[in-house]
């Protein structure tokens, strides 16, 4: 309806509402087109192109879905498939291997001026186990730590692979051998009329110190320099002066009632502590009660030996002196004859000196009446670090009471092999300096490192115009060398060791030399002869026996013979007896009379380091890894003194202070140590190193800028030292926590939750079943009691033997290829190892008692783990093992959560790539591994699993032999490794073996045994020897 | 149109297992083909070989572990 | 219109949709083979040597040149050392020993295409089976009979429980056979 707007009154609003909308014109005037196109769905025009049968063919739906289905056909005809792989068997197979068979070498490790007899064990021409020589009269089957980790020097990526030379601009550039040799013996023969220095270490090979000799010869300038920062000496200077000739002799500690140890670790890191700790621990039977020695420790700080103390007192190490004359005077008033002036002794008083300094009287009353009781069987034993005077009044206490016995006059140096003494370096250096020497050979040493600052070696040495460094790796003294000429490692070397009377150790290559190196001695023998040949040493060896001593030993065989022999045995014997002990010389005895020193401010000991040594194993990362004995730090050193030390510094845990001798300054940080002296700051060596390799650079604090040329204490005990706070502080990552439990509320929860159980030998004796009546009744199970018909595997430890040294872990970390994991991940207790040796402290902050108990997958029959796994990976087996099958591991982490021993460990990284950038990834380190065990990567779940690869291989010998398997078959590599032999495993069903009678022992018993899980492991509770009128 | 359709749908099945044909023969000429080849190589020589040769020395004599424990 | 829909289903789309589920699976099956137990698998070795010819013909015993077999857990396969011991004089010039002589002079192992693994994980043990009496054909066939080498038994798990299971019914020639062992630490580490 067309209206008409015109019309519209403009004064009037429309009557109704207009409902017709429109967008256009056509559309208001209704345009006839317009209503027929409105009618179509498109516009005219739209569809003319549009030709059904001009489409192309494929549509874009087609075209998609053939895509689809050709990529996916593709994808199911391409395979990664590259079938089962390759077998690649030898070319010739060498006659002694068996393919899955291993091989074992007897040989030797020299560590320290000390030969450790060794059995190395291969798979197809790679060692890859280290264990102890069982023909070897010292080592007697057991070996140390060290040598245990010796073998990943031979595997370190960063092993020198061939000679450097260093160029003008002070970069080494690669050379051959070639090439230097040709280089040195010119300049060696150009030297003139100067010096040719050889810095070594204490040398104890025969054959070596006789091509030192022909090197002398050739070249008359030579002269040989010796030393070891932790040596004997003063000891055997002591000695000599005492008895008139020999070197201290070995102890026979087995016969020893009574041992009074004065600041020694003789079962950590003073003397053969192989030894020591297998006759430490024959004394501690439990089955002979009326054998059991009795250890008094008296120390400065917490050792090792400290920790297996059944009387433990703290003197700061400068005090010794004045408390050994003390003693000295006690038992010449008891009635013993001491030969020394009484008015010397009367200076000293024993209970004055304990009131004066905090020692127990009543301890110290007690021990001299066990001296005098057991006179004959008893022996005082003053460690290598303590000065002179002591060791002088220490002999003449042990003449006195007839300890002399215990001696056994053994020990031998080689002649002109002596270490040099502070004054032949002040000479060099001297020399060094007026520049007098043409040539220093550095032989397998590291002076730089090592020297005390204050000689200026090295300053001086920059002076001299031909340095050559010989050595495994590159070190802060190969850095100041002209020539770097890398040697072969032990194990790819030849060679002999004589340190007693009665025998020779011989060593002999496992591996031919995996690179372009050399062994140090060859290196000489290059230059004394001018030319080199394969295996030149090996025939200089045999012929320097043939000739020299080979005649000696009245030999039935002929050489060869004889040397076959030898080398199979790792040890020759030459029946020689041991000398007696002379007369104790009485004018030895000035030496006590002197005026007591004053003692002030702060004392400063200087130990060796339980993992690094000197610093030589610094790049080792199972060493650095393996918790310290005591506490349980890893990959670092730190001063370590007492509570009542710490408050007055006013310093706490992991603070750095400066400690200042003289003007010799080190920050370092510092851990609060239960049982350390007042006023007593002890610091390991080794640590610190500036050129190592990438383990161990920078890593703990360098504190052998302490160390002094001179001292009146010796070298490694230092007094008057002062201390600064500095305010800041270091992360010091240790693997259990080590403040002392002194909260009334919680003291006892180890005991209440019997996690240790422990008593004195007297206890025993009264009650021989008091262990037993506090275990825990058998209670009732919902599960079905398992059978375990045959064999059922079990461990026991033998808590008296076990010192805490630790060398089970690191054996196990060899035998089952666990990662080095490194600081960061061991600070959030991600630590790898399947073994840990658990440390108590129980009593007094200032002066514990300590328990240790080394703590593995206790393969429980009832075990927590086993219900909780979602995927089945943890099972149990029937002869009583706990399974771990990596395959199957999700990573749950339940079975970890369950556990109430928390001895599983998760792989939460591949840690083979992560610790150092991958270091264990690469090809050469590959090589240590051990290939029966599997090489867990990330994520998977892994703990102890009692070397089920030893067991596979004892059933698989026991198949082929027809025999039944015994329980004895196995050895694990804990049990092997334990020095003490506190390690027992074998069959618990089976009751005629060795292993059941600790299995059912009177002081059996199982940690948390009432939480009913059923554990596998026996300990065999501690029992010290304490008197009985004690509490 | 219903011819049409039909022919269409002939089109379609013949299409169909003509695609499926060629899939198939495809599928075999695939697997002879070892992609690996290509594959693992760039890999493979990024890795650092190593240059140590590991050789018993002829010269060295091996024994048997003890018969008895050395535990 | 719905009838013939559905007859239309159930006449041409439900044949076609099961035959190609049939053929997927079947073609899965077999293409897979290879990757989930091996058997027939039969590659081309470098080296065309004939155990029909050696073990069966020749009559040498498997233990003559695979010698670990007995002593430890792998079984070995012989150096061309081994081979060298006849062939430096017998058939020295076919063309196939030509190969064998080539690789033994210089020094270089022949690198054999392997037909018989078990995963990483699982440590088999060689010697612990034939001590017990177990004859190698009943695991890796009838060698003496094969030209070229075929696995023919499965390798996978439950091939193994199975004879492990059943070990009277699986070896009847062994008279005192027990079961073997079931346990996980058997042979996963």
């Amino acid at each position: 309806m067309a209206e008409n707007l015109d019309n519209q009154n403009n004064n009037e609003q429309p009557k109704e509402s207009d409902s017709n909308y429109w967008q256009s014109f056509k559309e208001l005037y209704k345009d006839i087109s317009f209503t027929e196109a409105k009618k179509l769905e498109f516009q005219k025009g739209v569809e003319d192109e549009f030709d059904v049968d001009k489409l192309p063919a494929v549509s874009r739906r087609k075209f998609l879905a053939l895509v689809s289905a050709s990529a996916a056909l593709a994808a199911a005809g391409c395979s990664d498939y590259n079938g089962n792989g390759k077998i690649i068997p030898y070319n010739t197979k060498p006659e002694e291997i068996t393919l899955g068979k291993p091989n074992y070498y007897a040989s030797t490790y020299v560590d320290n001026g000390l030969d450790y007899g060794i059995l190395i064990k291969t798979r197809e021409g790679r060692p890859i186990k280290v264990d102890g020589n069982p023909d070897h009269p010292v080592s007697k089957g057991k070996t140390s730590a060290k040598a245990q980790s010796a073998i990943l020097g031979l595997y370190d990526p960063e092993r020198l692979q061939q000679p450097l030379r260093k160029t003008t601009s002070g970069n080494f550039m690669k050379s051959t051998w070639q090439h230097v040799d040709q280089e040195i013996s010119k300049s060696l023969s150009n030297i003139g009329g100067k010096e040719i220095s050889i810095i070594s270490s204490k040398i104890i090979s025969p054959t070596t110190l006789k091509v030192i000799q022909d090197f002398q010869q050739k070249y008359s300038g030579a002269k040989l320099y010796s030393y070891q920062i932790f040596n004997e000496e003063i000891k055997n200077s002591a000695w000599k002066k005492c008895y008139g000739s020999g070197l201290f002799p070995s102890i026979k500690w087995n016969e020893a009632k009574i041992i009074l140890a004065l600041e020694s670790d003789f079962l950590g890191t003073d003397g053969n502590k192989v030894e020591s700790s297998r006759m430490f621990a024959e004394g501690r039977n439990t089955s002979d009660l009326d054998n059991f020695n009795r250890l008094y420790s008296i120390e400065g700080n917490l050792s090792l030996t400290g920790l297996n103390a059944d009387y433990r007192m703290r003197l700061r190490p400068d005090l010794q002196f004045e408390f050994v004359m003390s003693l000295v005077h006690e038992i010449s008033k008891q009635g013993i004859s001491v030969g020394v002036d009484p008015s010397i002794l009367n200076q000293y008083n024993l209970y004055d000196f304990a009131q004066k300094n905090s020692l127990y009287g009543n301890v110290l009353q007690l021990l001299v009446g066990d001296l005098i009781k057991n006179k004959g069987a008893a022996i005082i034993y003053a460690g290598r670090s303590l000065p002179e005077n002591v060791q002088v009044a220490v002999n003449l206490l042990n003449e006195a009471l007839g300890n002399t016995k215990l001696y056994t006059q053994d020990t031998i140096e080689l002649p002109n092999s002596s270490l040099s003494s502070t004054s032949d370096w002040e000479n060099l250096v001297q020399s060094m300096n007026n520049g007098e020497i043409g040539a220093i050979i550095n032989f397998d040493t590291n002076p730089v490192y090592h020297l005390p600052s204050d000689l200026g070696f090295v300053e001086a040495v920059k002076k001299v115009p031909l340095i050559v460094s010989l050595t495994e790796s590159e070190n802060e003294s190969s850095e100041l060398a002209h020539y770097v000429l890398p040697i072969s490692h032990p194990f790819e070397s030849w060679g002999d060791a004589q340190t007693r009377l009665g025998y020779y150790s011989m060593q002999q290559p496992v591996i031919s030399p995996l690179f372009y190196t050399r062994q140090k001695e060859e290196v000489l023998l290059a230059w004394i002869s001018g030319n080199y040949k394969e295996n030149i040493y090996h025939d200089y060896l045999m012929n320097y026996w043939q000739s020299t001593i080979y005649p000696t030993l009245n030999e039935m065989l002929d050489f060869n013979r004889f040397w076959l022999g030898a080398l199979q045995r790792g040890v020759v014997n030459t029946g020689n007896i041991p000398k007696s002990v002379g007369n104790f010389n009485k004018e030895v005895l000035v030496i006590l009379n002197q005026n007591q020193s004053n003692i002030s401010g702060y004392a400063v000991f200087l130990k060796e380091g339980y993992a690094t040594g000197d610093g030589k194993y610094a790049n080792n990362g199972w060493l650095q890894e393996l918790p310290h004995p005591v506490t349980k730090v890893t990959w670092d050193n730190y001063a370590s003194i007492s509570v009542a030390t710490a408050k007055q510094m006013n310093v706490e845990e992991k603070d750095i202070i400066e400690i200042t001798l003289d003007d010799r300054k080190l920050k370092i940080p510092v851990v609060i140590q239960p049982g350390s002296a007042d006023n007593t700051i002890t610091i390991e060596l080794g640590y610190g190193r500036s050129k190592c390799g990438v383990v161990g650079q920078g890593v703990g604090f360098n504190a052998n800028v302490l160390m002094s040329k001179s001292s009146a204490f010796g070298p490694w005990i230092y007094t008057s030292a002062s201390i600064r706070k500095t305010g800041d502080t270091y992360d010091i990552v240790s693997t259990m926590e080590h403040h002392p439990i002194d909260d009334p509320l919680v003291s006892g929860v180890v005991k209440e939750r019997k996690i240790i159980l422990e008593g004195t030998v007297s206890d025993y004796k009264k009650n021989p079943k008091f262990i037993q009546e506090q275990r825990s009744m058998d209670t009732a199970t919902l599960y079905n009691r398992l059978d375990f018909p045959g064999v059922k595997w079990g461990m026991s430890i033998d808590l008296n033997k076990c010192t805490g040294c630790g060398e089970c872990v690191i054996s196990c970390n060899a035998e089952n290829n666990i990662p080095v994991v490194g600081k960061d991940q061991v600070k959030v207790s991600r630590e790898m190892q399947w073994m840990r040796i658990d440390r108590y402290y129980s009593g007094s902050a200032e002066d514990p008692k300590v328990s240790l108990e080394p703590m593995l997958c206790q393969q429980c029959d009832h075990a927590p783990c086993e219900n909780v796994c979602p995927v089945a990976a943890t099972n149990h087996s029937n002869d009583g093992l706990n399974q771990m099958v990596y395959n199957r591991c999700v990573g749950t982490r339940y079975c970890s959560n369950n556990c109430p021993y928390k001895v599983r460990r998760f792989n939460f990284f591949n840690f083979k790539d992560h610790f150092r950038d991958g270091y264990q990834e690469s090809n050469l380190f590959d090589l240590v591994y051990n290939p029966e065990v599997t090489v867990r990567s990330r994520g998977v779940m892994e703990k102890c699993t009692f070397c089920i690869q030893r067991i596979m291989e004892a059933r698989e010998d026991a198949i082929r032999d027809h025999k039944p398997l015994k329980g004895s078959d196995v050895v694990t590599a804990c049990q092997e490794a334990c020095g003490t032999s506190a390690i027992n495993f074998g069959d618990m069903n089976d009751d005629k073996s060795e292993f059941y009678k600790f299995r059912n022992h009177e002081l059996g018993y199982y940690v948390l045994e009432n939480l009913n899980v059923r554990p596998n492991v026996t300990y065999l509770a501690k029992l010290r020897n304490t008197h009985s009128e004690e509490a | 149109m219903n011819i049409q359709k039909l022919f269409v749908k002939k089109l379609e099945r013949k299409d169909f297992f003509i695609s499926a044909g060629v899939g198939l023969v495809g599928l075999f000429v695939m697997r002879m083909f070892p992609f690996n080849l290509l594959l693992n190589r760039k890999h493979k020589s990024k890795e650092k070989p190593l240059r140590a040769t590991v050789r018993i020395n002829p010269l060295a004599i091996s024994r048997n572990k003890l018969g008895d424990n050395n535990g | 219109m719905k009838k013939s829909l559905l007859d239309y289903i159930l006449r041409v789309r439900l044949p076609i949709t099961l035959f190609i589920i049939i053929a997927s699976f079947t073609v899965t099956y077999f293409a897979t083979r290879a990757e989930r137990d091996n058997v027939g698998y039969s590659p081309v070795q470098p080296i065309n040597f004939s155990h029909k010819l050696h073990a069966g013909e020749m009559k040498i015993d498997c233990q003559y040149c695979h010698t670990g077999v007995e002593l430890s857990r792998h079984a070995m396969v012989p150096p061309p050392h081994t081979c060298m011991n006849c062939h430096s004089i017998a058939k020295k010039d076919s063309p196939e020993i030509k190969k064998l002589t080539a690789y033994y002079m210089e020094q270089k192992p022949i690198p054999w295409v392997r037909v018989h693994k078990v995963p990483d994980f699982v440590y088999f043990n060689h010697s612990v089976h034939v001590n017990m009496g177990i004859k190698c054909e009943s695991c890796h066939g009838d060698v003496a009979q094969m030209d070229r080498i075929v696995q023919v038994h499965s390798f996978a798990m439950s091939a193994c429980l199975n004879c492990h299971r059943n070990a009277k019914e699986k070896l009847p020639y062994l008279k005192n056979i027990k079961n073997g062992p079931e346990n996980c630490y058997a042979c996963h580490r």
